[in-house]
């Protein structure tokens, strides 16, 4: 999880993710900021995940974004 | 490679699944919503074509067409986008977004199709808690509708077409209605313009303008005051900025923002 937050800090690094429940409602991951997240979540995880698994309600929270690594074959 | 319309959003969500699917180094600059594709679809103004490594789409408009593109590996996005067709007096623009690194391959395909490098913006942020002194008094004040169409002919007279996706005067009263263009006035009329998007914590300036014959007169500093009162409980301000506009870029870092690692390359082919 705490690589989840590296990785989202490293793409909005104006913002504290762990304050956050929902990253798209309060506005910190945009469309852009999705695609640049999946990249580098496909690379650190040696993963590639599915396109139509990019929708923002995947993206929304570390617990979502954790458990698309898993169901994409990541490990955490 | 003919260009089709395609028929659903759903059609255009699959390719590009399916591209990145097949690929190992999946980009794509295609980052419309879905409301933006289904309109353009029923208009009739979308077109795409594709192979087994790139979808090409392209949203025809006034002046120019927009072209996006999903791509997995590099192999044919030269040769995709060398097959989008030009209109006849019209122009191909496409952006890209990302830092120098990743974008460079991406761009020299784009330069093999026909394409140039037009402008490139900076990406800017500034945090909320970041401790810069704004006037807490701001003349500046919340556009009205009857300023909508003065709004509009200033943002398209000073703004460039093709690279600041300039608005339609339905867009700017829209944006009036939801008081988020800010103006001081001269008289009667509009002398400066802040327009600002928000969404939950984060917001993002869009055009921040004062007319020459008001400029030096702290024009531009109570409207950003305005802004940031506005938006006191946002906590992140963005903004992209020209990347050859050094006087723009000091400004901003005067009112608190932070160069971020993107830049919004814009590429034209005519």
């Amino acid at each position: 999880m705490n690589t989840v937050l590296k990785i989202l800090s490293e793409i909005r690094p104006e913002f504290d993710f762990s304050t956050s429940e929902d990253f798209i409602a309060d506005g910190m991951l945009d469309s852009l900021d999705v695609v640049t997240l999946v990249s580098a979540i496909d690379k650190h995880y040696r993963i590639s995940i599915a396109g139509t698994e990019i929708v923002p309600e995947n993206f929304s929270s570390t617990a979502m974004i954790a458990a698309l690594i898993h169901r994409n074959g990541g490990r955490l | 490679m003919p260009m089709q319309p395609p028929t659903s959003i759903v059609e255009v969500r699959q390719q590009i699944a399916r591209i990145k699917a097949g690929g190992t180094e999946f980009i794509t600059n295609f980052f419309l919503d879905d409301a933006a594709i289904e309109q353009a679809i029923r208009a009739g103004t979308l077109l795409f074509a594709f192979n087994d490594d790139a979808v090409v789409m392209v949203r025809r408009g006034a002046l120019f067409d927009r072209v996006y593109f999903a791509d997995g590996n590099r192999a044919s996005l030269s040769r995709t986008l060398a097959s989008v067709p030009l209109a006849p007096d019209g122009c191909l623009i496409s952006d890209l977004i990302g830092t120098a690194a990743e974008t460079a391959p991406v761009i020299d395909q784009f330069v093999s199709a026909g394409f140039s490098r037009f402008t490139e913006f900076r990406s800017m942020y500034r945090a909320n808690s970041c401790n810069v002194d704004v006037e807490r008094r701001a003349m500046a004040e919340a556009a009205l509708e009857e300023d909508a169409e003065q709004i509009w002919s200033y943002i398209s007279g000073y703004f460039d077409p093709y690279s600041e996706h300039i608005p339609d005067q339905q867009e700017v009263l829209t944006a009036v209605k939801a008081r988020t263009v800010l103006v001081t006035r001269n008289g009667g009329s509009v002398s400066a313009i802040l327009w600002y998007d928000r969404k939950g914590a984060s917001s993002i300036l869009r055009y921040w303008l004062v007319l020459p014959q008001f400029r030096g007169r702290g024009l531009g500093k109570q409207l950003m005051a305005r802004y940031f009162n506005d938006c006191a409980d946002v906590r992140s301000f963005r903004l992209w900025v020209q990347s050859s506009n050094c006087r723009a870029m000091r400004l901003y870092q005067h009112y608190g923002y932070v160069l971020a690692s993107r830049t919004d390359y814009i590429l034209k082919r005519t």
